[in-house]
C-alpha cells in the first residue's frame, strides 16, 4: 500500500511543489537544481519506451497464442524485433539499411495512411457541409474565403489575401485566444489537482 | 536490366506499400491489414533503436550505468567517469522494467510520479505566463504607448486605423468567447446576447481552421501522388 | 428520384476520381506557381535574412511522415536560406520519426551545397543532434546546460569536442542560439514558447502543418513568436524565394517540390469549393421540392 499509493502521491506532491516554486527563485543554485531535475527527467523518460514496447509485444503474443490474426501479429512482431535489432547491430547512419527501410517502408506507409484524409475531406464537404443556419453559413463563408486567400489565387488577387490575413489575425486570433486562455486555466487546474492528489487517474486502477 | 533494376528497387517497394494503403479506399482487405501491422511493428522497432542510441545511452547509461559495469569488469572499452548523482534517475528509470513482472508492476508509478509531478509543477507558472498573462496583456492593451501600435502597423502593413479597429474587435471578441464558455451565469438577456456574439466569433474561427486544414489534407495527398508519378518516371521531382 | 436527389447521392467513386484528376493534371503539366509571400512567412524570411554570419539557428523536427509534404520542403528551404547567409545550423528532434526526417533534410541540403560547389563542413557549419525524450524537459534542459542535454550528436561524436565539433562546443545554453525554428505537426510550438521564450527570452519561429496554422497568430502579436510558416503555401513561398537567392549567389537551382505541389493543392481546393457549392445547391433544391410537394 505504501509503495503502491502513498509513496507515489508524496513524490508527485514534492516534485510538483519543487517544480512550481523554482521558477520564482532567480538564485543560480535554484536554477541549477531546476536544470538538474530536467536532465534527470530526460534520463528517466528514455526508459519509458520499455513500457510501450512491452505492452505491444505482450498484445501480439497473446493474439498469436489465441490464434487470432496470427499472420498479421507475426508480421508486426517480426518487423518490431527486426527493425530494432537492425538499428542496434548495424547502426543508424544516413546510408544504413535501417534508414533506407525507414525512408522507403515506414515513411510511405505512414504518409499514405494520412493522405487518405484528402479523399474523405472532399467527400465530407460534398455530403455534410451545409449552410443550414446562420452559424453554419458563417463557418462556410469564412472557410471559403480562407481557402481562396491562402491559395495561389491570393497571390494575384491581393484583396483576397489581405482579407484572409485579416480574418486570421483578428477574428480568428480572438477565437483562438479565448480558447487558449480557457485551456491555460484548465491546464493549471489539472496540474494543481495532480499535485494535490485529487486527480489520480495516472496511477491506473 | 533497367526494368528489373526498377522493379526490385526501394522505390518500387515504397510504391507497392503506398498502393497497398490506398487500396483501403475501395474496402478493407488483407494487403492493407498486412501493411498496417507492418507499419506498427516497424515504428516500434525504429522508436526503440532511436531512443536507445540517442537518449537512453548518452543521457543515462553513459553517465552512470556503463561506467559502473566497466568497473565491475562486465564491460570493456575506454573507462568513463562516474557521475554519482545519476544514481537517482537510474533507480527511477530501472523501475520502468517492473512492468515485466505483474506482481511488482505498481512500482512503475514512482517514475511516473517523478515526471508527472515535476512536469505539472513546472507547467503552472509558465503556462500562466504564456497562455494567460501575455494573451490578456495584448488583448487589453497591446502597448502602453503609441509606439507599440505604430510598430504593429508596420509589421502587419496595415494602416493605423485598421490596427486600432482590429484591436477593439479582438478585445470584444475575446471577451465574448470567454463569456460563451462561462456557464456559471445563465445565458439570458444582454449577457445571453453577448454570449451569442461569442458563438459567431467561434464559428469564424472554426471556419478559418477548416479553411487552413483543407490545404494540409490535400498537401499530404499531393505528396503521395508526386511520389507515385516520380516512380513511374512521369515527372522528375 | 429527381435529378437533384440523384446528384446529392453521387457515389464516392466519382468524387474521388474527380479529385485525382484535378490533382494529377497540374503535376503532369508541370504548372509551377510563382508564389507571393504571405504576411507571417515574410516575418520569418526577413528575420533569417538579417541574421549575422556565424550566428546559430536551431532547427527542431517534431513531425512524422504524415505531414512531410508540407514541412519537409519548408525545412529544406529554411536551412538553405540560413546557410546562404552564413548562419550555422543545428538540428534536433523531439519526435522519434522526426529524427530520420531531420537527418534526411540535413543530408540532402548538405549534398546540394556540395553540388553547388560550396561544400559544407560537418561540425563547423552544421551539426545534427537527433532525438531526445522528454519534450518540455529537453527544451528547459537546453537552457540550463546544452552539453548535458545533448552529450553526443546523432553519430555519437561528443558535442563538446572543440576540434571536431567547434560549432556545438561553443554553445552552452540559449544565450548562444540566435533563433529556434520548430517544424511541427503537434503542439510543440506552444511548448517552445512556454519553456524557452518565457523563461529564457529565446527568439522562436515555427513552421507548422496547416491543420494548426490558424492557432498561432496570437503568439506573433504578443512577440512570443517572430513569425510563422503555415503549411505548403508557406513552404512554396519560401522555397521559391530561396531558389532565386541560390540561383543568384551560387548559380545552382535546388530541386522544386512545394512550388510544384502548391498548384495542385490550389486546384484541389477549388474542386472542394465546387463540391461544397454543388452539395448545397442539391440540398436546397431538394428542400424546395419537398416543401412544394407538401
Amino acid at each position: 500500500m505504501f509503495f503502491s499509493r502513498t509513496l507515489p502521491m508524496i513524490l508527485v506532491f514534492v516534485m510538483g511543489v519543487i517544480g512550481a516554486s523554482l521558477y520564482f527563485i532567480p538564485h543560480p543554485s535554484a536554477q541549477a537544481l531546476e536544470n538538474t531535475l530536467s536532465q534527470w527527467s530526460i534520463a528517466i523518460g528514455s526508459f519509458a519506451i520499455f513500457l510501450a514496447i512491452t505492452s505491444l509485444i505482450r498484445r501480439y503474443i497473446t493474439n498469436i497464442k489465441r490464434g487470432k490474426e496470427v499472420v498479421y501479429n507475426l508480421v508486426a512482431l517480426i518487423s518490431l524485433f527486426g527493425m530494432a535489432l537492425l538499428g542496434l547491430i548495424n547502426g543508424t547512419g544516413p546510408d544504413s539499411v535501417f534508414q533506407k527501410i525507414f525512408i522507403n517502408v515506414q515513411v510511405p506507409l505512414d504518409a499514405t495512411m494520412f493522405s487518405l484524409l484528402g479523399f474523405y475531406v472532399t467527400s465530407a464537404a460534398y455530403r455534410a457541409f451545409r449552410a443550414r443556419n446562420v452559424e453554419a453559413t458563417l463557418l462556410l463563408l469564412t472557410a471559403i474565403l480562407v481557402i481562396l486567400g491562402i491559395s495561389t489565387i491570393g497571390d494575384s488577387q491581393t484583396w483576397l489575401r489581405d482579407l484572409q490575413e485579416w480574418i486570421m489575425n483578428v477574428p480568428n486570433l480572438a477565437q483562438k485566444r479565448g480558447i487558449t486562455i480557457g485551456v491555460g486555466l484548465g491546464m493549471i487546474a489539472t496540474s494543481v489537482k495532480i499535485i494535490l492528489g485529487i486527480e489520480r487517474n495516472w496511477m491506473g486502477g | 536490366m533497367g526494368i528489373l533494376h526498377w522493379l526490385f528497387s526501394w522505390e518500387t517497394l515504397a510504391a507497392f506499400l503506398t498502393l497497398a494503403i490506398f487500396s483501403f479506399l475501395y474496402k478493407e482487405n488483407p494487403v492493407y491489414r498486412l501493411a498496417e501491422y507492418l507499419f506498427v511493428g516497424l515504428s516500434a522497432g525504429y522508436g526503440f533503436a532511436m531512443t536507445y542510441f540517442l537518449a537512453m545511452k548518452p543521457n543515462l547509461m553513459d553517465p552512470f550505468i556503463i561506467p559502473i559495469m566497466q568497473r565491475l569488469h562486465l564491460l570493456g572499452g575506454e573507462l568513463l567517469p562516474i557521475n554519482w548523482w545519476y544514481i537517482i534517475p537510474t533507480i527511477f528509470a530501472l523501475l520502468y522494467l517492473s512492468v515485466i513482472t505483474p506482481k511488482y508492476s505498481y512500482l512503475i508509478r514512482l517514475p511516473f510520479a517523478f515526471l508527472l509531478g515535476l512536469g505539472s509543477g513546472m507547467a503552472i507558472p509558465r503556462a500562466f505566463q504564456a497562455s494567460i498573462l501575455e494573451q490578456m496583456w495584448d488583448t487589453i492593451l497591446h502597448s502602453p504607448n503609441w509606439q507599440g501600435y505604430a510598430e504593429l502597423s508596420k509589421q502587419y502593413e496595415w494602416s493605423l486605423t485598421v490596427v486600432f479597429i482590429s484591436a477593439i474587435i479582438i478585445f470584444v471578441s475575446v471577451l465574448a468567447v470567454l463569456a460563451y464558455f462561462f456557464f456559471s451565469k445563465e445565458h439570458k438577456g444582454a449577457y445571453g446576447k453577448f454570449a451569442r456574439f461569442g458563438i459567431i466569433v467561434l464559428m469564424i474561427g472554426f471556419g478559418a481552421s477548416f479553411g487552413s486544414t483543407v490545404m494540409a489534407r490535400y498537401s499530404l495527398l499531393i505528396g503521395r501522388l508526386m511520389f507515385l508519378l516520380k516512380w513511374l518516371h512521369i515527372v522528375s521531382y | 428520384m429527381s435529378f437533384w436527389e440523384k446528384l446529392s447521392k453521387l457515389p464516392r467513386f466519382w468524387i474521388y476520381l474527380g479529385l485525382l484528376i484535378v490533382m494529377i493534371l497540374p503535376i503532369v503539366l508541370k504548372i509551377k506557381a510563382h508564389p507571393k509571400m504571405g504576411l507571417e512567412t515574410r516575418l520569418v524570411y526577413d528575420y533569417i535574412d538579417h541574421m549575422k554570419p556565424g550566428s546559430v539557428l536551431l532547427m527542431n523536427f517534431t513531425y512524422g511522415p504524415s505531414s512531410m509534404p508540407e514541412l519537409h520542403p519548408m525545412a529544406k528551404a529554411v536551412m538553405r536560406h540560413a546557410l546562404l547567409r552564413g548562419v550555422k545550423v543545428i538540428g534536433m528532434s523531439l519526435n522519434i520519426e522526426g529524427t530520420g526526417l531531420g537527418l534526411d533534410v540535413f543530408n540532402s541540403v548538405a549534398k546540394e551545397f556540395q553540388e553547388a560547389g560550396h561544400p559544407l563542413q560537418y561540425g563547423k557549419d552544421y551539426v545534427y543532434l537527433g532525438y531526445k525524450t522528454g519534450y518540455a524537459m529537453v527544451i528547459r534542459g537546453i537552457g540550463g546546460d546544452f552539453h548535458e542535454t545533448f552529450p553526443v550528436d546523432y553519430f555519437g561524436h561528443s558535442t563538446s569536442d572543440e576540434e571536431t565539433m567547434p560549432l556545438t562546443a561553443r554553445i552552452h545554453n540559449y544565450d548562444d542560439i540566435d533563433l529556434v525554428i520548430d517544424f511541427s505537426a503537434s503542439g510543440s510550438g506552444a511548448t517552445w514558447i512556454t519553456y524557452a521564450y518565457q523563461q529564457f527570452n529565446q527568439k522562436i519561429a515555427i513552421g507548422i502543418t496547416a491543420v494548426m496554422g490558424a492557432d498561432y497568430q496570437q503568439y506573433i502579436r504578443t512577440g512570443q513568436l517572430v513569425g510563422l510558416l503555415n503549411g505548403m503555401k508557406a513552404a512554396a513561398d519560401y522555397e521559391a524565394a530561396v531558389a532565386k537567392l541560390m540561383e543568384k549567389e551560387l548559380h545552382y537551382t535546388p530541386p522544386p517540390y512545394a512550388t510544384v505541389g502548391i498548384t495542385a493543392v490550389t486546384w484541389a481546393q477549388l474542386y472542394l469549393i465546387l463540391m461544397v457549392i454543388v452539395g448545397n445547391l442539391a440540398f436546397f433544391m431538394i428542400r424546395k421540392q419537398q416543401r412544394r410537394r407538401r
